[in-house]
């Protein structure tokens, strides 16, 4: 696989201008953490609610650059949805679509991981 | 004096039919086809037990080990008897901090280094829970040791001082000699973690004057899971084996304790890994064909090669001494805004074998606040194209940064 299939200019964009907000926002009602076991990914994400809209998303992410853009698309996705709706956002297929990038099998856990933390946010921890 | 012909892995193209990148030899290096032949032939020709049995296989097997034992000890200049054959680094080490642990008493010091590889701190530190103090020598900002806090750090309650003759991150080499005689003059033992520099240059124990010393098979072009290590005889022939079993024994009666035999034999419970240490042994005659001192100038000068053109690289940091004179062929770097795995990424899809990571040296990143790198490494088999094909991969992942 070519360097150029996986960092898209998608993923490279999200990256590079993040969609959530870095750090926690303030007034955040959901926290959520996840990692990746046997690599340095790992995503703290923020979720701000109104009336049961979101109105923004927070995220601290250290990992590698899919790590961050899947992150990225995956706040850009949350943002006016329903609470209720957020859960089915978290796809990785769906992050994938938004970053344009051919992922190897071996890096899928590093798009996952923001969505592991908001599903873990959405548990209650 | 590129090797790469003896070496039947990289005598491959990789499925876009480019020639194989293999800088991993800090990890584990490629076998030349007379060590993979000379295993091979035990397997296929005289495949018997050691030492004890009488038939001409069993002989020729022995003989084929003490072989590779003197080939072994003529690597490092010492006397045969003093190698003891292990199944790597990691195994001589933990069982020399095992059987050192029996001198040692509560309120005892060790000192180590914090550039140590994991392999090199973790079996010391155990001896903590009985009671003895382990003390870490510092490093300076471009990764070498502070030799001033590793002397003051050896105090005359220090039994044993342990450090690596080569880091493997920073590629530091050791001023080995200088350290040992700090630790004698404080009437400790000086074991030396040799896994990175047996490979790559001229190794004397004699000149050196360590108590013991210890490296691996696989990473001196030789087989996985065997190794060594070197053990002055006045000491061998006092310390107490830590495993017990067949093949170290004279004597044994159900009164006990048994009568051992001589080292280095009391020092090798169980069948040794036959085939492995006969590859070594072929593995260890390759290096002496070749000469250390050309082994070490070939990498030094792939390394002042990657130096100079790594400098001209924005964003590119590597860790370690700077001159040459002082570091390994090791190459461990950062690129600014983009994270060590996808480095490797990129490197990857242009066909480069490199590691990434901690590299099994987590204490040191965290003295350095470097954290992960990429880590290139060389050997004999490597050569320019090798360096300048990372160079220009390098580059193409600075490409890919993003602002912190």
């Amino acid at each position: 696989m070519s360097a150029e299939a996986l960092y898209s200019p998608q993923l490279l964009d999200h990256a590079r201008r993040p969609r959530f907000t870095r750090g926690p926002p303030a007034g955040w009602t959901i926290r959520g953490t996840a990692g990746v076991p046997g690599c340095a990914d790992h995503v703290e994400l923020f979720v701000v609610a109104h009336a049961g809209r979101i109105v923004d998303v927070g995220a601290v992410v250290q990992g590698c650059l899919v790590a961050q853009a899947a992150a990225s698309a995956l706040a850009g996705t949350l943002r006016g949805r329903a609470v209720g709706e957020a859960a089915a956002m978290a796809e990785p297929a769906a992050l994938l679509a938004q970053i344009r990038a051919q992922v190897p099998a071996g890096r899928m856990a590093c798009v996952a991981v923001a969505g592991l933390a908001l599903q873990a946010g959405l548990r209650g921890g | 004096m590129s090797r790469r012909r003896d070496f039947p892995c990289l005598e491959q193209l990789d499925d876009q039919g480019r020639p194989m990148c293999y800088l991993d030899s800090g990890a584990t290096a490629q076998r030349p086809r007379a060590v993979v032949l000379a295993e091979e032939e035990y397997y296929l020709q005289f495949n018997a037990n050691v030492h004890r049995s009488a038939y001409p296989w069993s002989a020729r097997a022995t003989a084929a080990v003490e072989g590779a034992r003197a080939k072994v000890a003529a690597l490092v200049h010492a006397a045969p008897g003093s190698i003891v054959w292990t199944g790597g680094t990691t195994d001589a080490l933990n069982k020399l901090a095992l059987m050192l642990s029996g001198t040692l008493e509560a309120g005892d010091r060790v000192v180590t280094t914090v550039m140590e590889h994991h392999s090199n701190l973790l079996p010391w530190q155990r001896l903590a829970a009985r009671g003895v103090e382990v003390a870490y020598a510092d490093v300076h900002d471009d990764g070498t040791l502070d030799i001033d806090d590793f002397a003051a750090k050896v105090t005359d309650r220090t039994k044993v001082v342990a450090f690596t003759h080569q880091s493997n991150v920073l590629g530091t080499i050791n001023p080995a000699e200088e350290l040992v005689a700090i630790a004698h003059e404080a009437g400790a033992l000086a074991v030396v973690d040799a896994a990175q520099s047996v490979p790559h240059m001229p190794v004397d124990v004699q000149a050196m004057d360590c108590d013991f010393l210890a490296a691996s098979g696989h990473k001196m072009l030789g087989p996985t899971g065997v190794g060594f290590f070197y053990g002055k005889p006045e000491h061998l022939a006092r310390l107490q084996p830590a495993f017990l079993g067949g093949g170290i024994v004279e004597q044994v009666t159900l009164e006990g304790p048994p009568v051992l035999r001589p080292p280095p034999h009391r020092f090798e419970a169980g069948t040794p890994p036959v085939a492995q240490v006969i590859g070594l042994g072929e593995a260890a005659q390759y290096l002496l064909d070749l000469g250390m001192d050309r082994i070490r100038a070939h990498e030094r000068a792939l390394v002042e090669h990657a130096l100079k053109e790594f400098r001209a690289l924005p964003g590119v940091q590597v860790a370690g001494p700077p001159d040459p004179a002082h570091r390994g062929g090791v190459l461990a770097f950062t690129v600014r805004g983009v994270p060590p795995e996808d480095v490797n990424e990129v490197l990857k899809a242009e066909g480069i074998m490199v590691r990434f990571g901690l590299h099994c040296a987590e204490p040191l990143a965290r003295r350095l606040g470097i954290g992960p790198t990429t880590r290139a490494t060389f050997h004999v088999y490597n050569d320019l194209e090798d360096v300048d094909r990372l160079v220009g991969a390098v580059r193409r992942a600075s490409a890919l940064e993003v602002a912190a």
